[in-house]
């Protein structure tokens, strides 16, 4: 961090319609938050200078999120409180702050710390199915069983080893009413992370049913350790 | 709020391209609680391309100021989208509250250029109304038209109820409250136009008939009422400042900045240029209200790009105080300041110099002809030694890449004209390498873009055909054959899309025809390279027995009534005759911003003059 920054962490969340933006439209819309709360943010050098801010994992389009992270890098020292209430007076509801704290000069970046993305997704078939929960959960179990994933991407084979890629298997939540909601638990890794939308490909597959995503949405991200998973504020 | 078509819409978001494009939920968006008169505002086109329409967000913005009025957003959805819809049966929508199009009292589409009309009938057949005017009921929107295309409204009359001539900034608001009053009275739709018809700048196609076969001459049929329908204009333009809160976007939209619209209107004369015509008279608002609505409107968007709009933003006579003090406020920012087009002379360098600190990209510069004697046919008042002058400058300071803009097919244009271009480009290229140092030399880049001309109406061309496209393509390479380094990039315009631009921009009421069965056959987003196809436009034409080239190269005589001779865009016909004589003759006519008056009639006829917040310079 330069001489007379501060590095300001923001957690906020991505919901409702906002959702369908993109990681790049986010981005944008964050920093212009950013900009009209006034916050006294550091603008780096060169020939096109610009915000100095990072974000954590990139969300997906679709994909709704309680818990998203960026740090932002101010010229001045703003107290916490101050920050949030003026970030509050100029952000969107869908995107709202949650948090802000200062955090250390030497502290991990925000990608490389958060490397586990807990999923809640909920699920209906396309067509009438009496025996839903039955067949998610044979589904899952043969997932499981299987312990990996092969998907087709760009006319290659890509092989994902659950137990690399997920923390835990993923499970039934509750089915009801035609809707089905499971959890997953991802990890990020540097060879390509499981995207749920790919679990729920095959999960269709192996389950026998096509299987639409009505909500995805990213409950939490996490530190993993040898101690295991902690969260991030 | 229609919740439950936004859930038929979101259920197949995860299916489509950008679904951010139909999400709403935008910072500065208008949200009213309750309303008696509901209207939207369609851009025919995607959202990104439309959200950064100044001219739609000035009238939502009036619209939505009147109490009890409230005025939506609403856009044609990418094709992707447009097919499931149909297959869906979902009905266009517009974006704030999800409302099906056909239960709006007013429906506005802004027509900024010929190619958007296929996409205003697909918004219209989306939004499941009939396409023609005359198959709408009276339950169905009065449905309006703006923009530049309706100077020429004839070949929309098939579609449009009425259109809106001139600015809307007071006329559309008039409209409204009028419909609204006659609505609540119970009036039917024919006596609702027949009173709107009563407002200057408003023209109910229903309401006009030919004199005669033999004319184009219209007469309007209800007594009292006049023939000829004369052009809005918003006099107090230069003293109410721009509005500084406008939506600011997710999508990032074809001009994803704020703009400041820095003042109205552009009097060089250039012959070719609608735009020189219809937006007359000349209005400058002040440096003292340009600054602080520029630090305005960046602190309440959060932006970090302004753009200093207008026709001619160069011309403003304040605008070097404008630049320096904005640079001097926004140090340090990272905020950029951009000028939408530089004059060709030594002032409009050193403007971009003011502007692009140590961010040199590239400039443009538009001489338009290859030669002064066509430059000075068009009016287009820039030398070659101003623009030799201009390159010497501009890559002495830093800039190594420039793109020069010319037409071909212009009114008494010759070969000789048309290898001017290429020597030109040339002179241009060698004038920037000279001026760098010699590592630099490598990275000069030249590149030349060429239009077809396409004869406007209200111009002093307009009496000109186009030329045929087989004479397009040898001229064209008449033009590539003169370029004398392989190092300059040449480009030039579709042909085809010049061709249908010249058919519709000058057509009759007979183009609606044209326009109905291409699209049935399957055009839209014609104004798309990739999505245009000529064929779709040539199949019509062969279906009605049209002849294409017939219509876009057609000359009138000086003496015939013109289809859009009954709308009065201000500069008077007599002026309009005297330029295009005084272009056969080669002799120019100077800007009445910087000279004395020359006559085009505006200034008395709608009793607004120019408005320049000091003496302009150059």
């Amino acid at each position: 961090m330069a001489e007379g920054q501060f590095r300001l962490r923001i957690r906020y969340c991505k919901k409702g319609r906002l959702c369908h933006l993109s990681h790049l439209e986010l981005v944008h819309a964050q920093e212009r938050i950013i900009r009209r709360a006034g916050l006294p943010f550091a603008v780096s050098q060169g020939f096109s200078p610009h915000m100095k801010l990072a974000f954590g994992p990139a969300i997906g389009v679709g994909t709704g999120s309680l818990d998203e992270y960026l740090d932002v890098w101010l010229t001045r020292y703003v107290d916490p409180q101050e920050a949030l209430d003026a970030l509050h007076a100029a952000q969107v509801p869908d995107l709202a702050v949650l948090q802000c704290s200062y955090v250390g000069d030497k502290d991990a970046s925000l990608v490389t710390a958060l490397t586990v993305s807990q999923y809640l997704i909920d699920l209906f078939p396309a067509g009438e199915q009496p025996d839903l929960e039955a067949l998610i959960q044979k589904g899952l179990d043969d997932i499981r069983a299987a312990g990996s994933i092969q998907v087709m991407k760009k006319n290659k084979v890509k092989t994902y080893d659950l137990s690399l890629s997920t923390v835990e298997p993923a499970r039934i939540i509750y089915c009801e009413d035609g809707v089905c909601q499971i959890e997953l638990m991802c990890r990020s890794r540097d060879d390509g992370s499981l995207r749920p939308e790919l679990f729920v490909q095959e999960l269709s597959r192996v389950a026998g049913v096509e299987l639409v995503i009505s909500c995805l949405l990213r409950v939490a991200q996490y530190v993993e350790d040898q101690e295991g998973l902690h969260r991030l504020v | 709020m229609s919740e439950e078509l936004w859930q038929r819409v979101e259920r197949h978001l995860r299916q489509v391209e950008k679904p951010s494009r139909y999400i709403d939920h935008e910072f500065g968006i208008t949200v009213k609680d309750s309303w008696d008169y509901h209207a939207v505002m369609i851009y025919p086109d995607t959202y990104e391309i439309g959200q950064s329409n100044q001219g739609l967000a000035i009238i939502r913005q009036v619209l939505n100021e009147v109490p009890g009025i409230y005025c939506e957003r609403g856009y044609l959805p990418w094709t992707d989208m447009a097919d499931i819809m149909r297959a869906e049966r979902i009905p266009l929508f517009s974006l704030e509250t999800y409302t099906p199009i056909a239960d709006f009292d007013l429906l506005g589409f802004t027509l900024p250029h010929e190619m958007a009309i296929s996409n205003v009938l697909e918004c219209l057949d989306l939004a499941q109304l009939p396409l023609l005017a005359s198959e709408r009921g009276e339950d169905a929107p009065i449905v309006i038209a703006g923009g530049p295309c309706t100077y020429n409204p004839e070949p929309f009359v098939d579609f449009i109820d009425a259109f809106m001539i001139g600015e809307g900034e007071e006329l559309d608001p008039e409209v409204a409250i009028l419909h609204r009053r006659l609505r609540d009275e119970g009036k039917s739709k024919r006596e609702i136009l027949e009173a709107m018809a009563g407002i200057e700048g408003v023209y109910v196609p229903s309401l006009f008939e030919r004199v005669s076969d033999d004319s184009y001459q219209l007469r309007c049929t209800v007594p009292g009422l006049p023939d000829t329908v004369r052009k809005r204009v918003y006099a107090q333009f230069a003293q109410v400042p721009p509005d500084t809160s406008p939506i600011v976007p997710f999508v990032e939209a074809t001009h994803d900045r704020l703009s400041i619209e820095v003042l109205r209107g552009c009097a060089r004369g250039c012959r070719f240029c609608q735009a020189g015509m219809i937006y007359r008279p000349v209005r400058e608002r002040t440096a003292d209200q340009v600054v602080a609505s520029v630090i305005n409107g960046l602190a309440c968007t959060g932006y970090d790009e302004v753009s200093l709009t207008s026709l001619s933003t160069t011309d403003h006579s304040q605008l070097e105080s404008i630049l320096r003090r904005l640079n001097s406020r926004l140090d340090g920012s990272g905020i950029a300041v951009s000028i939408p087009s530089q004059r060709l002379d030594a002032f409009g360098v050193a403007m971009a110099e003011l502007v692009a600190g140590n961010k040199k990209g590239g400039l443009t510069f538009a001489p338009e002809a290859g030669t002064q004697r066509l430059r000075d046919i068009i009016n287009k008042g820039v030398t070659q030694e101003n623009l030799v002058n201009a390159i010497q400058r501009s890559f002495d300071a830093g800039w190594r890449r420039v793109k020069l803009y010319f037409m071909c097919g212009l009114p008494l244009e010759t070969d000789d004209d048309l290898r001017g271009i290429g020597q030109l480009a040339g002179l241009a290229y060698e004038t920037a390498r000279d001026a760098v140092p010699q590592r630099d030399k490598g990275s000069v880049k030249v590149s030349l873009s060429c239009a077809v001309f396409v004869p406007k109406t209200h111009t002093p061309f307009q009496w000109c055909g186009q030329i045929p496209r087989d004479e397009v393509k040898r001229r064209i390479n008449v033009i590539r054959s003169s370029i004398p380094y392989r190092a300059i990039d040449f480009r030039w315009h579709d042909p085809g899309t010049s061709l249908l631009e010249a058919v519709i921009s000058r057509g009759d009421r007979s183009v609606g025809k044209l326009i109905k069965r291409a699209w049935e056959l399957g055009a839209r987003f014609d104004a798309w390279t990739d999505q245009f196809h000529f064929e779709y436009w040539a199949q019509a034409a062969q279906d009605l027995g049209y002849d294409l080239q017939a219509m876009a190269s057609r000359s009138y005589t000086v003496d015939e009534v013109l289809p859009w001779q009954h709308i009065d865009a201000g500069v008077t016909w007599r002026y309009l005759q005297r330029e295009w004589d005084r272009a056969q003759k080669g002799i120019t006519t100077p800007d009445c911003t910087f000279h004395g008056c020359t006559g085009c009639g505006i200034c008395q006829r709608l009793g607004c003059e120019n408005v320049l917040a000091g003496e302009r310079d150059g």
